[in-house]
């Protein structure tokens, strides 16, 4: 990569984590890093290997290889530094049944350093901000899942730690939460933080990310900026153009601008560079009766299957679990 | 800052499972104690009384003492004797009546009772003396139903005395070899007022015509035991079975035996002299009370030396102390490794398996603090549970029999307790790093629990007969002792047969199969230290 190391909040160097020693690695030298400000996508099918790099960057694993650092500490052999810049919401948020939300919190907050006083002021303000009024004196164990997942990000944020790492946060949420979790990681971002947000809802990912790293099998296979998802965006974008009164005329201008597939009265563009307004307006100024004019985009899920179907031929099989 | 450590302590105290193994404890102390305590103490209401007496010139003077069983005094007490004939038919001889009297701060009272010169004789010969007692509060005492009567006139030749044991309730009278400048007293035993598992020595007497007796003086010698031990079969099983002997000399005199005290008032309570080393457990001591001219003035008394000095000996089970240790040996020994392995999977192993224990590890806190975070909070939890049951424990004993525990056996049972607690803790959180499922770590946990516990010694009999270890054999309870090293459940027994010379399968001597202080120490380390360390690796190197 070839960044300075202090650039980085986050930091996965050749990540290597091997459940199995006869089976391949859940994780297979992952490399990647999230900057200050920055919300990096995180991406993959089921089993690809995203929890696991997550659960390793967060301390909570082991790495059999490699190293994941925050803020410069190593996870591994500073685990008590590097816990302390890291908010982690994990996909399934597991506490302690019998304990009441808000002792937990003022427990979580003891590692901080935070006073009794200070964590239940905070836990105050977070259970609003999380939609947890009035449940701060329930036991865990009568909260559901949505609201695990609320308690384990109002966790995460009790500290105000300059990073996140969050594993399918939006999954169990209803509109409303996801819209939370939207405008949350704007804020987190505007404020500096560096986030990592493992996602299947991909137009989250696509909307909100600055990147977005691929995973699959365990392998990284691309980490796309948005230049290039806007790239990607438009080199994948086609146009469909249905012209009543169709003929070569017509065809040859638009074989002058990029490649063209005829079905009928209807034309498919692709890989062309000119704005699509120009190409309505000169085919309607020589005298085409255009019936239907549309740009088809092709978003970020068909960009990741186009990925994944072409490592799936160059990567090895694997029948082991992530 | 509210430290993690004091929310996982208060956590493991306030856990369902210690609060239940707390209330199970004391409950059961309770139960036993209780119910126990009923037919072996004493309350207060119930005293000693010794009266002492002699005759001058048809005035006959009688010294009383009222103390409870710790031989301490009790005054305030009101007594009121007379001079009866023991021939009850006969009406027309005149009964003496002698003045009312109250015991003083010291327990004593005096008072005489005059009869005509003319009646001496037959007083003598046939009266008794017939002693009302009323107690402060309220009860007026009697032995039987009966105002207790004694009469020493007609029962004793010139000469003689006779040592009447003191018991709780009774009125004991000591006669003495003349009625005219009579002398009497005895020596007996009494509850050690500060320790209800220690016996103390308590001497009454009284020097010539009532005065105090300075010029007497207690000796003692011991008398170790002849043993012997025959080996034979039980259900099949070889045994061991010993006994001691050892003959009481009928007289001593100061010549073989120990200067202990000097008297120096009619009623002196003393602490056993120190205990000579390498005595068996059928062993005696033998005290002798000694006039100023080398004459023993009451034949000798003999104690085995494990009524006298229950620290050092198993006490019988006839006393409330023994009880009390055979209670903390045992109940507690068997419930310390149940409460250690049940807690520390509710505490530890449950949230390590199913993963709730992440959520704390992704607090900044590093794998090494949290594991030791966890197993000293575990730890100091179940310490306070056991150490708060067992001053309940204590309460109640003190409750029952107005004694506390013996103060080193108390100490040394806590340690082998914690040393206890700490191995099952650690081999509990040990099988927590290992063990992908709760159900198999509870399941092999309580599994432990029932080798350690209840098939140790079949299975070490097992291997002894396997290997053809001759049960009659020297090395026999060298083995056994051995396995009681490799069982931390059994370390409380080593403990307590350090203490005693005495296991659960014979006498021994300690030293001789490395039952030593070092020893023990050692090994109780090395049974918290083996299982911590071994925690500690997992927790910090695999995941």
């Amino acid at each position: 990569m070839g960044h300075d190391v202090s650039v980085f909040m986050l930091r996965i160097d050749a990540l290597t984590k091997n459940y199995n020693r006869h089976g391949s690695p859940a994780v297979d030298s992952a490399s990647f890093d999230v900057n200050d400000g920055e919300i990096v996508g995180f991406v993959g099918l089921n089993g690809a290997g995203k929890t696991t790099t997550i659960r390793v960057g967060c301390g909570v694993t082991l790495p059999t290889s490699g190293s994941v650092s925050i803020d410069g500490h190593d996870i591994v052999k500073e685990k008590a530094e590097a816990s302390m810049y890291l908010g982690w919401v994990p996909e399934f948020p597991n506490f302690e049944q019998n304990a009441r939300a808000r002792d937990l919190m003022v427990y979580f907050a003891g590692y901080h350093g935070i006073s009794k006083n200070d964590a239940l002021k905070r836990t105050k303000d977070l259970f609003e901000r999380v939609s947890l009024s009035g449940f701060e004196k329930k036991k865990l164990r009568t909260y559901s899942q949505g609201m695990k997942k609320r308690f384990s990000l109002a966790a995460a944020l009790l500290p105000d730690p300059k990073n996140y790492m969050f594993d399918e946060i939006l999954n169990g949420l209803d509109p409303e939460g996801i819209r939370f979790i939207r405008a949350l990681m704007v804020d987190l971002k505007r404020r500096g933080k560096a986030v990592l947000l493992s996602s299947h809802i991909l137009t989250e990912i696509e909307n909100i990310s600055d990147r977005v790293v691929f995973i699959h099998k365990g392998k990284i296979i691309k980490i796309a900026t948005r230049d290039d998802l806007a790239k990607i965006e438009s080199a994948s974008s086609m146009l469909k153009v249905v012209i009543q009164n169709l003929n070569d005329d017509a065809l040859g201008y638009l074989r002058t601008l990029g490649e063209v597939r005829v079905e009928g009265n209807t034309v498919w563009l692709s890989n062309f560079m000119v704005d699509p307004t120009q190409i309505s307006t000169e085919l309607v100024k020589r005298g085409f009766l255009i019936r239907e004019f549309n740009l088809e985009r092709s978003n970020l899920e068909e960009y990741f299957f186009k990925l994944v179907g072409a490592s799936q031929n160059m990567l090895p099989d694997r029948s082991a679990r992530n | 800052m509210a430290h993690p450590i004091l929310y996982d302590i208060r956590k493991v105290l306030l856990s369902k499972t210690v609060l239940i193994s707390m209330i199970l404890l004391i409950g059961i102390s309770f139960f036993l104690i209780s119910s126990f305590s009923v037919s072996v103490t004493t309350t207060n209401s119930t005293n000693t009384q010794i009266l002492s007496w002699y005759e001058s010139s048809g005035t006959y003077h009688y010294l009383v003492f009222e103390t409870n069983q710790y031989g301490q005094a009790v005054s305030g007490v009101t007594i009121q004797g007379n001079l009866s004939s023991s021939f009850f038919s006969q009406s027309t001889v005149p009964t003496y009546q002698g003045p009312t009297v109250t015991t003083n701060s010291s327990g004593e009272a005096q008072f005489t009772i005059k009869v005509p010169a003319s009646d001496i004789n037959e007083v003598n010969a046939n009266y008794t003396v017939p002693v009302i007692i009323h107690e402060p509060n309220g009860d007026v005492y009697s032995a039987g139903g009966q105002p207790a009567i004694y009469s020493p006139f007609t029962t004793l030749p010139n000469g003689s005395s006779i040592n009447v044991p003191v018991s709780p309730g009774q009125i004991v009278l000591v006669a003495s070899s003349s009625l005219v400048g009579g002398f009497s007293g005895s020596i007996t035993t009494v509850t050690d007022a500060s320790n209800s598992e220690q016996e103390d020595l308590m001497v009454t007497w009284a020097g010539n015509n009532g005065s105090l007796p300075t010029s007497y003086s207690l000796y003692y010698a011991f008398f170790n035991e002849t043993q012997t031990c025959t080996t034979g079969q039980i259900g099949g099983i070889g045994a061991v079975s010993c006994s001691s002997s050892f003959s009481q000399p009928s007289s001593l005199s100061e010549s073989n035996t120990t200067f202990f005290a000097n008297m120096t008032s009619y009623e002196q309570v003393f602490s056993p002299p120190k205990l000579e080393a390498n005595l068996g457990n059928g062993s005696q001591i033998g005290f002798g009370l000694f006039s100023s001219n080398g004459f023993e003035v009451t034949p000798p008394v003999y104690y085995s030396i494990s009524q006298l000095y229950p620290v050092a000996q198993t006490v019988s089970s006839s006393q409330a102390g023994s009880f009390v240790v055979s209670f903390l040996t045992t109940i507690y020994g068997y419930f310390i490794p149940l409460i250690a392995i049940v807690g520390s999977y509710n505490l530890y192993g449950k949230d390590r398996v199913s993963g709730v224990l992440e959520s704390v590890l992704a607090q900044p806190v590093s794998r090494r603090g949290l594991a030791l975070s966890r197993f000293f909070s575990t730890f100091a939890g179940m310490v306070i549970a056991i150490a708060i049951s067992m001053g309940v424990v204590d309460a109640l004993v003190l409750y029952y029999t107005k004694s506390l525990l013996n103060t080193m056996i108390l100490v040394a049972s806590a340690g082998a307790f914690f040393v206890e607690l700490g191995a099952f803790i650690g081999i509990m959180m040990v099988l927590s790093r290992v063990i992908k499922s709760s159900g198999l770590l509870i399941g092999i946990g309580i599994g432990l629990f029932i080798i350690f516990d209840f098939l140790w010694s079949i299975l070490i009999l097992l291997v002894l007969a396997v290997s053809r270890v001759g049960i009659n054999s020297a090395a026999y309870l060298g083995y056994q002792v051995a396995a009681e090293f490799l069982n931390p459940s059994q370390f409380v027994q080593l403990v307590i047969t350090y203490l005693t010379s005495s296991s659960s399968i014979g006498l021994v001597s300690p030293a001789k199969y490395g039952i030593t202080i070092p020893s023990l120490v050692v090994t109780g380390i090395l049974w918290v230290v083996v299982p911590l360390a071994g925690f500690l690796y997992l927790a910090i190197k695999r995941d």
